[in-house]
């Protein structure tokens, strides 16, 4: 808070031309005086220096200090490192098998199904904080989605997806078109990924299986205190409490589990597969989350740019698709809102007339493919 | 679908129905979402249209207590991706079809895997196999205790003894370090257990089958006109045993 | 699976016939085929029993600690392969600080880990290997 300043103080501060004298010679506290006035009056008092743009910047660079080690934009860049630059895929865990090398070896490896991974959000530096980018996996039926998610599917123009996961990048450059999907190729045969998934519950634990304590004898007069914890700490004197911290009993399991740097030996789009080398936590129909690995190289840049241009080249009218969505999302919106939803539904979507060409020409060519795949398969029979 | 705009907007269901039903053609034919290639129809409907029109049904969302409409939205097929009808689900038996896949290119001719089969002519359980390694070595023979059939991770556990030390040897047949695996003797009477790990129990043990090897390599030298016996080289030969093997039963 | 209080068999005609384990050296794991351990001779082959034992007599005599390799184990060992080998007894080889073998013959199939675990000597000496 600015200091008081009294009455002639600021008349000396105040424009002339601004402000006649004669109204600021008495500050009046009435709402007239108050309005004329070139501050705007806190509840706790007036001062005469102009409001501060943004009061809660201060120890600027820009004013000669050292950046902050604290912050938001010291923890990016702090982290930037350890962010990957792309972002990663969620997969299903299908199952462990093994992988047979050329040179005899036998190498146990993890089934990772993706199912119709898309591209749903890019969270920014500016409006976010950072930058991610949100991407969902499988399908929901619409029934069993609340309506704030239905218009932000809607939004998207993309179908109710079965989950959602957000993946930190390093920059602008790691976020993605909103609606593409994701393939396997998204990742190349011998980089190292890290796969998230959480574990299998274990229920309620001891210690002798949660933590691996040693436990206690099973003789020499020890009396059903077998697997119990023993001493949880020092008594008198050392503040007779227990440690904050402590491990102790409790729920096992169920957490979710990072295993990192693992090899990608196999990418498949027609399976839609990514085959890892080694265990991934949690059972059979997990969802894992599968990122570039934090710890090595990001890929090479001529990868990256390849997978970007593969992305564009398959789905070229992501852009457009998305803004139309976005219109339509709004005319809907406003719809809902003035409750004439129904008039509209009544309405359908009218299709123009270049569109009603496009459908006739699908038609045509849906006609013609059915005939010749009559023709083909009469033959054979 | 929602039936109820049929109707009021005839032409737009129909387009999307075709959609679906090109799609689910699509589907049944490679089984999978082929990524590279986009179904040409929608690639020419892009190339003519400066973007894709949008299809989408209502999900209603009805008033609990009066049961009429109280709000809608738009839901997009799960097939589309960015404008496009490409997104599939994919293949639920993907971990049968990397098996498939694996085995295909482990054990190219087949042999390996009429081998393992689940039929008479296959190498069963009482059996006593032969494994001969890539990387040269001498061949373990033994009696084989059971088969584990897991796809591509396909195992047989052979019993032996080697200078009176019984020896167990678990082999993965489509390894590439196996190769070959030829049946030396049929077991003359099916056996009636799928592990046969009795036959630890001295009193059912086979003992050596050094005696049954050797007799196998002399019948195999005479019928094999005179040429050396190479231990072992191919799966051809595992299949001629195979076969032999079928006539003796 | 070797560990203190094993007893394995000893292949070689170095005199021991049953050896008891009491240090598996330099790993906190139990012993498996390759791996060095240190032994108490517990039973003495006889000397004119199988004929294992040298003309000149047991190198070895009960009581005596030793260092040993394990040759065979019962727990099953498994290989880059996917292959698997299990044998029906525990068995070493008698050998000295140095690490050669005590004894100058060996009665037994040995495991082929041995070749990897860099035991040439033993490998050469074995009448088989598996």
């Amino acid at each position: 808070m600015a200091p008081r300043l009294p009455a002639r103080c600021w008349r000396q501060l105040a424009p002339p031309t601004a402000t006649p004298l004669a109204r600021t010679t008495t500050p009046s506290h009435t709402a007239a005086g108050a309005a004329a006035l070139p501050y705007s009056p806190s509840p706790s008092g007036w001062s005469t220096l102009q409001p501060r743009d943004k009061p809660y910047r201060y120890n600027q660079v820009s004013s000669g200090l050292p950046a902050p080690t604290t912050g938001p934009a010291a923890a990016l860049k702090r982290k930037e490192h350890s962010t990957p630059v792309r972002a990663g895929l969620l997969g299903i865990k299908k199952g462990m098998t093994v992988f047979m090398g050329r040179t005899g070896a036998r190498i146990a490896c993890t089934v990772l199904q993706l199912d119709r991974v898309q591209a749903v959000l890019n969270k920014t530096r500016a409006k976010h904080g950072y930058w991610a980018v949100q991407v969902g996996m499988g399908e929901r039926l619409a029934g069993n989605v609340g309506a704030p998610l239905l218009g932000y599917y809607e939004a998207k123009g993309i179908a109710p997806k079965e989950v959602l996961a957000e993946f930190r990048v390093r920059n602008e450059k790691g976020l993605l078109p909103v609606g593409v999907q994701l393939f396997p190729d998204w990742f190349h045969v011998g980089q190292r990924v890290d796969v998230r998934s959480n574990c299998r519950g274990k229920g309620f634990a001891g210690g002798m299986k949660r933590h691996g304590f040693a436990g206690q004898e099973a003789s020499h007069g020890n009396s059903k205190n077998h697997r119990t914890i023993g001493t949880t700490g020092p008594s008198q004197g050392s503040g007779s409490r227990v440690m904050p911290g402590k491990k102790m009993p409790g729920r096992m399991g169920g957490q979710r589990v990072t295993v990192q740097n693992l090899p990608v030996l196999l990418v498949d789009n027609e399976l839609g597969i990514v085959v890892v080398k080694g265990a991934v936590a949690g059972p059979k129909g997990a969802v894992v989350r599968i990122q570039d690995a934090c710890k090595q190289d990001p890929p090479p840049q001529a990868f990256i740019d390849k997978t970007m241009a593969q992305l564009q080249e398959r789905f070229p009218d992501a852009e457009a698709h998305l803004q139309a969505a976005r219109e339509r999302h709004l005319e809907l919106k406003a719809a809902r809102q003035e409750k004439r939803i129904a008039e509209l539904m009544a309405e359908g979507m009218k299709p123009s007339e270049e569109e009603a060409e496009i459908m006739e020409a699908i038609i045509a060519a849906s006609i013609a493919d059915d005939a010749a795949a009559v023709a083909d398969t009469k033959p054979t029979f | 679908m929602n039936a109820a705009p049929l109707a009021r907007r005839p032409l737009a269901c129909l387009k999307a129905g075709l959609r679906q039903t090109r799609q689910h053609r699509l589907f049944a034919r490679q089984l999978a979402t082929e990524a590279t290639t986009t179904p040409t129809e929608t690639t020419e409907a892009a190339a003519t249209t400066p973007r894709a029109p949008l299809q989408h049904d209502f999900f209603k969302l009805n008033d609990r207590k009066t049961k009429t409409l109280r709000t809608a939205f738009a839901v997009y097929p799960t097939t589309t991706a960015a404008g496009t009808q490409s997104a599939a689900p994919p293949p639920v038996n993907a971990l049968l079809s990397l098996h498939e896949a694996q085995i295909k290119k482990m054990d190219p001719t087949g042999a390996r895997t009429a081998l393992v089969a689940r039929n008479r002519e296959a190498a069963q359980p009482g059996d006593v196999l032969m494994v001969t390694h890539r990387r040269g070595g001498e061949p373990f023979a033994g009696v084989c205790l059971s088969i584990r059939r897991r796809g591509i991770d396909t195992g047989v556990l052979l019993r032996n003894h080697l200078t009176k030390v019984p020896v167990e040897m678990w082999f993965k047949v489509y390894n590439r370090n196996v190769a070959g695996l030829e049946v030396i003797k049929r077991r003359a009477k099916r056996a009636r257990r799928a592990r046969l790990t009795y036959m630890r129990q001295a009193k059912h043990d086979m003992g050596s089958v050094e005696d049954l090897v050797f007799e196998w390599k002399r019948t195999r030298k005479v019928y094999s006109t005179g040429k050396p016996a190479a231990a072992g080289k191919g799966k051809d030969k595992g299949k001629k045993a195979v076969a032999a093997g079928g006539k003796k039963k | 699976m070797i560990q203190l209080k094993t007893i394995l068999n000893c292949i070689d005609n170095s005199g021991a016939a049953l050896v008891e384990c009491a240090i598996v050296v330099g790993q906190k794991r139990h012993a498996s085929i390759g791996d060095r351990i240190v032994v108490v001779v517990q039973e003495q082959r006889g000397a004119h029993a199988e004929g294992m034992a040298s003309s000149s007599g047991p190198k070895v005599k009960r009581g005596d600690i030793r260092h040993a390799i394990v040759v065979r184990t019962r727990q099953p060992v498994q290989r880059r392969d996917g292959s698997v080998i299990r044998f029906a007894d525990n068995a070493c080889v008698l050998i000295n600080k140095a690490g050669d073998p005590i004894g100058s013959r060996i009665s037994g199939v040995v495991g082929q880990e041995l070749r990897k675990k860099k035991w040439s000597k033993i490998l050469s000496m074995a009448p088989m290997q598996a």
